[in-house]
């Protein structure tokens, strides 16, 4: 019986010419937005290696020089584009590319794509997540309004109930036809990521990410749509489905997710560069260079390499004490980032888990967040790559500051080393994060869209079958 | 008469309870909109009312030092030296920007010029928004108006005759001598005229605490006056084509995608894949090249730079340090090989601008963003505009300090004296703004006109 009744509901969704407009439409926007940034992540990914094997060909090229001089001009690490970003570009744009990894400094990642929009629109340009989540929920609204209300307001339901048709049934017939069609975005999302990805051979996301991924769409589309059929249910007339809807949809879909944006900047303000700036000026470097925390940093960093070496002095060991100095300070500044980054990037992670909270209340931005965790557009890898890239610096400017202090003897500043040094410097290499800890630190967007899943399945069920007891009386 | 179908249709239509929620949550989001925006614009105020001082030049000290230098005093080596001019350039907020600021804080509003700065120094900011909150963007009444503002009023028109006519109702009011058109008007009337007065509110209130020039303020209203129109008539032609209320819902909706979300974000992805910018990190990686090159061959690159400004004496102070020199000509050199890159760069913007001005006119949530834009006083092209005015204001400076600096020598006090100060020029607003509108008008009395001769058909 239900298989019958899903079997007609889905018959009645191919006929209808609407749904068939819809689907055409979701195609195509889905390819042109999938081919599209496929195209951008590969030219984006090119660029950055090229820039990465530019930058050590510069370093490698740059002559004899000081040390700390080459510490100076120093090095950047590049953050690779992941392939997924070509399917949700998260807040990839909206982040820094590049860390220069200088001397003395730790700086925050700069050159942020979005700074190159030359065009303003309402909404951000197509990404096929971007499709799915706000075009593809949209679609389902619209599809499935009138699911009950419209079965009511034409007097069907009320023949429906007639024939004896059990509830349990009529719930199943419609929430089964919507099931199909939500597998049937699927399997569009599924075309949209591996499809033009493969044929380039970029892709180089695992099976698990990929299965994942399309198991969450999977998970938000249905509750999304039951969503929909229990508002259907609930309401009185079409109209009324179609406001309160459309509503959900608005709410849920465009609202939400900009809201939230602006009350995670209000209630965690995000520090002013000059403050920053300021600060690093006020703690990392006046009271060193200028103020009375040189001499304890230097007496501990001398104390350590003593212990390193073996000797009693420091002049026994034949070093340069300049050296010594600026890794003295590198090691009284390191304390100092960790506190004030440690602060910037505390700051930034409030404001994620604001919109974290808040995908409680949204499915989409639930599967917002999720897709762009598992396609490592978001925060987290954002933060990870500048934390890996300081790290790296602290590791290239000790070992430029140490061959200093060990080669330069009596020449001080006027000690150069030539490319063999240069050489032995690392080139930055980002780590890789497995599934399993992107879907460990989504683990609240993952209850929530399993939450939206059953409160759909529950209302949708309950809410149908109280509209069929009424049509019985 | 249709004074007494107003009055009847304003009673009748706000009375549902989620219609009247959608109101309230329209209300509640303009207002949340306009506080938001007028407390940032005074932010931003504020913060280039405190620009950094220490950072900058204090000009008349500077030139105090510099006369008495040219009077044969001693003063230090380091003191009116070229490189140590600095000046500020800094984009005030636009007239209305606390409207249409959405992604204002991307975009630099400051920069410090000096021979210290090459082109692409000039705007490296430290980065250090939270890439969350501005990937999210703020809820702007700009982003309200285009966006929220349509799907209101079709949401609460798109069936202002479809209702009667699917429960039957509509044969009977006909019989008793009621009119289509006349129903119609009220009815759509009784939608519009929240949908509008209410950011139209926000707006004055807006503009009278920011203290906004009355040309701006009256370009917004009748841009809003006009959208509404259009999306009114938009609703008047599905609320006559269609007998069904499904039909007329997904008419109703599609049209709204296809206009406000489809289109515009289609026009955009069309003009970024024609005409792609030049990478940001090619534009840092010419730059390092260059940065490179020039420190490895300084001596040759100075002595070409001297041989080219023969009235410079080089060398008559020892004092200055080597770095002023070395720096200043990496900073021209890298200005030079990073040219191509950034005509190219801008061509493409360009490109992609004239392409949305061209391709507007299929989209009046486009035609809208631009002109609300445009007299904001915000937008990327405002932003391109001000980036583009400082780079030749760091021109203007580095060929100033240049012969100077590279010989080892102070500018003279008249020399020093013709270095103008940044004044940003605020662009003219665009003609096609102009005809946006009056397209989007006769579009909105095109299909108005369209919607009651149906309506009269019905009677």
């Amino acid at each position: 019986m239900t298989g019958t009744l899903i079997r007609k509901e889905f018959r009645e969704f191919l006929r209808d010419r609407r749904f068939l407009v819809l689907f055409a439409l979701m195609l195509v926007l889905l390819s042109a937005a999938s081919l599209d940034g496929w195209n951008r992540a590969r030219s984006d990914a090119a660029a950055r290696a090229h820039a990465a094997a530019s930058d050590r060909e510069i370093w490698v090229e740059q002559g004899e020089n000081n040390p700390h001089g080459a510490a100076h001009f120093a090095r950047y690490a590049f953050r690779p584009t992941p392939s997924l970003a070509a399917f949700d570009p998260g807040v990839f744009d909206f982040a820094g590319a590049a860390v220069w990894l200088e001397a003395h400094t730790q700086n925050p990642a700069a050159l942020r794509r979005a700074e190159d929009a030359a065009i303003a629109t309402p909404f951000p340009t197509l990404s096929a997540a971007w499709v799915i989540q706000v075009i593809g929920t949209l679609a389902l609204t619209v599809l499935l309004f009138q699911a009950v209300a419209g079965e009511r307001e034409r007097g069907t339901l009320r023949a429906l109930a007639a024939t004896g048709l059990s509830a349990g049934h009529f719930v199943a017939g419609k929430t089964g036809a919507v099931l199909l069609v939500v597998g049937g975005l699927c399997i569009l999302i599924f075309l949209a990521v591996l499809l033009p990805g493969a044929m380039s051979g970029d892709l180089d996301a695992g099976a698990m990410r990929i299965a994942t991924l399309a198991a969450s769409y999977l998970c938000a589309l249905t509750g999304f749509a039951l969503i929909v059929v229990a508002i259907s249910a609930r309401s009185r007339s079409q109209s009324a489905a179609f406001v309160l809807a459309i509503g959900f949809w608005v709410s849920v879909s465009v609202i939400l997710p900009v809201i939230g944006g602006q009350l995670a900047a209000s209630l965690h303000p995000d520090i002013d560069e000059q403050e920053l700036k300021n600060a690093i000026q006020l703690e990392a470097q006046s009271p060193f260079w200028s103020g009375d925390a040189r001499e304890p940093a230097v007496a501990a960093y001398e104390a350590e390499v003593l212990e390193e070496f073996g000797a009693a002095r420091f002049e026994d060991l034949g070093f340069d004490r300049e050296a010594l100095v600026l890794q003295a300070h590198e090691e009284f500044a390191n304390e100092v980032y960790d506190r004030l980054y440690g602060e910037l990037y505390a700051r930034h992670e409030a404001q994620d888990r604001v919109l974290r909270y808040l995908a409680i209340a949204s499915p989409v931005l639930a599967l917002q967040r999720l897709s762009s965790g598992l396609a490592e557009t978001d925060l987290t890898a954002q933060l990870r790559f500048t934390r890996q890239a300081e790290a790296h610096r602290r590791r290239i400017i000790e070992q430029l500051n140490r061959d200093m202090m060990m080669n330069a003897g009596e020449s001080g500043y006027a000690y150069t080393a030539d490319r063999t040094l240069w050489e032995q410097i690392p080139d930055f290499q980002a780590e890789p994060v497995s599934t399993l800890e992107i879907l460990e630190r989504y683990r609240i967007e993952i209850l929530a869209l399993l939450a939206w899943l059953l409160a759909g399945f529950i209302l949708a069920i309950h809410l149908s079958g109280r509209a069929m007891k009424q049509e019985r009386l | 008469m249709l004074r007494f179908h107003l009055a009847r249709e304003f009673n009748a239509l706000w009375r549902p309870a989620p219609r009247l929620a959608a109101l309230a949550l329209y209300a509640a989001l303009i207002a949340w909109s306009v506080t938001d925006g007028v407390s940032w614009h005074r932010h931003a105020e504020s913060v280039l009312a405190g620009a950094p001082a220490d950072l900058l030049t204090d000009r008349s000290e500077w030139m105090a030092d510099l006369e008495s230098a040219e009077a044969g005093e001693e003063i230090s080596p380091y003191a009116a030296r070229p490189m140590s001019l600095t000046f500020l350039a800094a984009l005030p907020p636009g007239p209305l920007a606390a409207l249409a600021g959405r992604n204002e804080a991307m975009q630099p509003h400051t920069a410090l010029i000096s021979g210290w700065r090459s082109e692409v120094s000039l705007f490296q900011r430290y980065e250090v928004e939270g890439p969350v909150a501005l990937g999210a963007g703020r809820l702007d009444l700009a982003f309200v108006v285009v966006a929220v503002l349509p799907l209101l009023v079709l949401l609460l028109s798109f069936d202002v005759l479809s209702r009667d006519r699917e429960a039957g109702r509509f044969r009977l009011f006909l019989i008793q001598g009621g009119r289509a058109g006349q129903t119609l008007i009220a009815r759509l009337i009784a939608v519009a005229l929240p949908a509008f007065a209410i950011p139209a509110i926000a707006i004055l209130v807006a503009a009278l605490l920011l203290d906004a020039p009355v040309p701006a303020t009256r370009v917004w209203i009748a841009g809003l006056a006009i959208y509404t129109a259009f999306w009114s008539a938009v609703a008047a032609l599905v609320a006559v084509s269609f007998r069904q209320v499904s039909t007329g819902a997904l008419a109703a909706v599609t049209v709204w995608a296809l206009l406000v979300v489809v289109v515009p974000s289609t026009v955009r992805f069309t003009a970024e894949a024609l005409y792609p910018l030049p990478s940001r990190v090619s534009y840092l990686t010419e730059a390092r090249l260059a940065e490179g090159a020039t420190r490895r061959n300084l001596a040759e690159r100075a002595e070409i730079f001297m041989a080219e400004h023969p009235d410079e004496a080089d060398a008559p102070d020892e004092a200055v340090p080597g770095f002023y020199r070395a720096s200043y000509l990496a900073n021209v050199d890298i200005n030079t090989r990073t040219r191509g890159l950034v005509d190219a760069f801008e061509g493409q913007q360009a490109r992609q601008r004239g392409l949305v001005g061209a391709l507007q006119f299929l989209s009046p949530a486009i035609m809208l963003n631009q002109v609300l834009q445009a007299s904001a006083g915000t937008g990327p092209a405002r932003s391109a505009d001000f980036r583009r005015q400082a780079r030749a204001h760091l021109d203007v400076v580095l060929d100033a300090i240049g012969p100077a600096t590279v010989g080892r020598n102070r500018l003279t006090v008249e020399e020093a004296r013709r270095i103008p100060e940044f004044a940003f020029t605020e662009p003219a607003i665009p003609l096609s703004g102009l005809i946006a509108m009056i397209w989007m008008l006769v579009l909105a009395a095109g299909g108005k006109l369209l919607a009651l001769r149906r309506a009269q058909r019905l009677n």
